[in-house]
């Protein structure tokens, strides 16, 4: 299937990336709505590299919590990724669904649910998304989370390759990446998802550091300072430094007073501090959290889609106060 | 790396590469990264099979093509080969670049003057999907590979044809993952527990036999890349001469573990007879490119290569009462001349680019079209003095005088390609949309000398100096033929031929046993 941009009619923008700018567009023949993304060619690196990552491991990934790509229309100046249209990324849902920008519990735990699934599918097929955060989660009408934004993602060997540690957004990044380990692994997804499922529960970002040491220092802060006993090997990283001041790990109980026993263990899991000790995407989704999930038990079916639960309460909300006007309305 | 005034920097500068790979540091996060990836390692492996199944090339349709032919293909990867040395570019992008190239010309029709400009384009694409950003060339790098031949436009033209052609689906499980996929299995085996060798130079052996088979059309058509990269494993652990290595018992070891993820295993015990046997007649014949990269001087890991030489020898000799005794032959080995390690740290020894060489810069070392006298007479001394007979010995004696007259006369009489046509604008706007013969209206413009210019140049077989001289621009296309055609059947004995019908395959196999097995 090849188009041309002419078959699409771009409608607003919906956001901007380092290198891509996306546009919401309708096809003028079916009339679905789609996401477009849009690159702007260089005369000359020709197609950038993140842009062939990006295609070829999107094309890989067939899930339904990756979201599709369509179409790629090349042009001589021009290349426009076709996308499924998601109504919002997650930092929007969050600042107009939330409390204060936190979540309902429940509805955390559909969403934490499916991100991991997304996170599992990639590391089963070899892909690492390196830039998990908040606003690369699309969620659409149904309450469906899925992963976009593959702009950093890359196919990795059995025995590890060393990349680039300038990956994922500072707030999301795992503290063996901001030590200068450059062979990581699949772990650092695991903690940026440890990141957005704090973050959902609380409605504030949990390290939001301002630079390399600072993101260090806030981590630090809430798990503890790491030592040669903690973590056997710190004292290698090249970014090292004897003179950290010295905190104790916090309760994260006090952080996010609003999450029960059984879902903060899930978090401590995965916001280990050491890649190795990190819980797996595919043990995360087996935890006992997840059990109402996993095992739906068809007197609590309503329990395991919180979205269309929450849409249903407030539609009838919407029919009580037609309802309302209506009698107000006759009544005058 | 001479230039520098100290005189020790070459102590100093690995020295300081020994300090930088911070050995604790890496096996700690190799622990990591296995601890992480043994829950996917199954996934992972059925996942680049079902790729491998979605990318594989179609043979069939390549010899349909009308212009190019299989004989172009060795020298093409050849000069590919070369430019991927010289950028030090990672171990999947070579692969990568020639399965590019592979599945391009099985879905459209390559102009003879266009092959170069597909392999270069196909090497732009594939360094941009492995390769670190500061090492992708930039499109002046590229008009420089190809002494300027084709337009800057070309090259974006083509690639945005390519990859439309290729539907985007550029991944591609390339050896080296399935090499190390088989190093991780035996990364605790006994084996290697008082070998002299290491699991990594296991890896590099085998790394040089996959490399290797890419110019041999008829093995790398016929065979799976994750065959091959298990068949070159195996073979490297028994070049290497580990203690107890029995081909088959490794092959069902390996199979075993991949049961539950590949249906059958990675290798049939037939495929893989077949290969070892036909891969023998090939080891000790690289194309230049390989030689220069693993047999000259500069390489550290020459000895590896010496008893890759040696397995040779012993296996293609006529068969004798006793097969293999390799544990004689490590003895005779330690008489060879000692490794050119020593004479490497001297900072007025090799002249050639070392491996580890800092910003052996792409671009002003006179790109790929080079001289390549001085590595290749360091080869001659080199296998010269070695006993062993070997293909690569008869290149370098008879032909080391004939190759120089060679180059200064084929450099003197190609005329540098005149710019491309101004017209081939007008053909353009096919190249977005078409199907094949639209494209090769667009092909026809690009002068004709542009693909043998830098082929001929970078070809050095020996018997050539008659064509030699006769070598003009116009007349490429003939000589181009009878050069590849040369090329190929230097080693008539041992090789097999370019042709993938499986007649020298027969014939070869009609030959004495070569391995020793169960």
């Amino acid at each position: 299937m090849t188009g041309s941009s002419s078959q699409f009619q771009q409608l607003e923008k919906l956001g901007e990336g380092t290198y891509a700018t996306v546009y919401k567009g309708r096809n003028r023949t079916t009339g679905t709505l789609v996401a477009l993304k849009e690159i702007n060619l260089d005369s000359e690196e020709g197609t950038p590299s993140t842009a062939i990552r990006e295609i070829s491991l999107m094309k890989e990934l067939d899930n339904e919590n990756i979201v599709t790509l369509y179409d790629v229309i090349h042009t001589e100046n021009k290349l426009t990724l076709v996308f499924e249209f998601m109504d919002k990324d997650l930092k929007k849902y969050m600042e107009t669904h939330g409390n204060q920008g936190a979540l309902d519990i429940k509805l955390v735990k559909s969403f934490m649910f499916q991100l991991l699934k997304g996170i599992m599918f990639c590391h089963d097929n070899r892909v690492l998304h390196r830039d998990l955060k908040p606003q690369n989660l699309l969620i659409n009408a149904k309450g469906e989370l899925k992963l976009g934004d593959f702009g950093l993602a890359r196919a990795f060997g059995i025995p590890f390759n060393t990349f680039s540690n300038e990956v994922v957004t500072l707030w999301y990044r795992a503290p063996d990446v901001l030590l200068g380990s450059k062979s990581y692994t699949t772990s650092i997804d695991i903690w940026s998802a440890g990141c957005i499922f704090a973050e959902m529960c609380t409605g504030k970002p949990l390290f939001p550091g301002t630079a390399n040491d600072d993101q260090l220092i806030k981590i630090f802060r809430l798990m503890g300072t790491p030592n040669e006993r903690t973590w056997p090997g710190i004292s290698q990283f090249p970014n090292f430094k004897n003179n950290w001041q010295i905190f104790i790990p916090q309760d994260l109980r006090n952080m996010i007073p609003n999450l029960d026993s059984m879902g903060l263990n899930l978090l401590t899991s995965l916001l280990q501090m050491r890649p190795d000790a990190r819980i797996t995407a595919r043990q995360a989704l087996q935890h006992p959290w997840f059990h109402e999930i996993s095992n739906p038990n068809p007197l609590l079916q309503h329990l395991s889609d919180p979205y269309q639960q929450q849409q249903q309460q407030q539609q009838h909300h919407h029919q009580q106060q037609q309802q309302q006007q209506q009698h107000q309305q006759l009544y005058q | 790396m001479n230039n520098s005034p100290d005189s020790f920097y070459s102590i100093r500068y690995q020295n300081a590469s020994v300090k930088a790979s911070a050995a604790p540091l890496q096996s700690m996060e190799f622990r990591a990264h296995n601890t992480s990836i043994n829950e996917y390692s199954n996934d992972i492996l059925s996942h680049l099979f079902l790729i491998q199944q979605k990318t594989k090339p179609n043979l069939a349709l390549i010899q349909q093509q009308p212009e190019i032919n299989l004989k172009m293909r060795p020298l093409l990867l050849d000069f590919l080969m070369d430019v991927i040395n010289k950028l030090q570019l990672s171990k999947s992008t070579f692969p990568l670049c020639v399965n590019l190239i592979d599945r391009y010309c099985s879905t459209r029709i390559v102009k003879k003057q266009h092959y170069q400009l597909l392999g270069l384009t196909s090497l732009w694409i594939s360094c941009k999907n492995s390769d670190s950003k500061i090492k992708i060339p930039n499109l002046n790098d590229l008009c420089k590979m190809c002494c300027n031949c084709y337009d800057k436009k070309l090259f974006l033209e083509m690639e945005n044809h390519l990859l439309k052609s290729l539907n985007w689906m550029i991944s591609f499980p390339t050896f080296d993952s399935f090499v190390d996929i088989c190093c991780k299995e035996y990364a605790q085996d006994e084996m290697f527990n008082g070998s002299q060798f290491s699991l990594k130079q296991v890896k590099y052996m085998a790394i040089y036999i996959c490399e290797l088979i890419q110019f041999y059309p008829n093995l790398y058509f016929n065979y799976s890349s994750s065959e091959i990269s298990v068949s070159a494993f195996i073979l490297s652990l028994m070049i290497l001469n580990f203690k107890g290595v029995q081909p088959m018992t490794e092959l069902s070891k390996l199979n075993s573990k991949f049961i539950d993820s590949v249906e059958g295993g990675m290798l049939e015990d037939r495929t893989f007879n077949t290969i070892l046997q036909s891969l023998v007649k090939v080891l000790k014949c690289p194309p230049p490119s390989l030689k220069l990269k693993y047999f000259s001087k500069s390489n550290r890991q020459l000895n590896l290569m010496q008893l890759l030489i040696k397995f040779c020898n012993l296996n293609l000799t006529p068969v004798s009462s006793n097969p293999i005794t390799p544990k004689n032959s490590i003895h005779k080995l330690n008489q060879l001349p000692p490794t050119p390690l020593s004479s490497n740290i001297s900072p007025n020894g090799s002249n050639h680019s070392h491996p580890n060489a800092p910003g052996v810069s792409s671009v002003e070392s006179g790109f790929l079209p080079s001289p390549r006298l001085s590595p290749h007479n360091n080869n001659s001394q080199y296998f010269n003095t070695s006993p062993p007979f070997t293909p690569l010995d008869i290149r370098a004696s008879t032909s080391s005088k004939v190759r120089s007259e060679y180059i200064t006369s084929s450099s003197s009489t190609i005329l540098p390609p005149p710019p491309p046509a101004p017209h081939h604008h007008n053909y353009h706007p096919h190249l977005h949309t078409t199907p094949m013969p639209q494209v090769a209206t667009f092909a026809a413009t690009v002068p004709a000398g542009s693909l043998s210019a830098s082929v001929i140049q970078n070809s050095t077989f020996p018997s050539r100096s008659s064509s030699a001289t006769s070598i003009t621009s116009s007349s490429s296309v003939a000589s181009l033929r009878k050069r590849s055609f040369q090329i190929l059947s230097i080693d008539t004995d041992h090789t097999m031929g370019t042709d993938v019908d499986d007649e020298n395959l027969k014939r070869s196999k009609s030959q004495k046993p070569i391995f020793y097995i169960n």
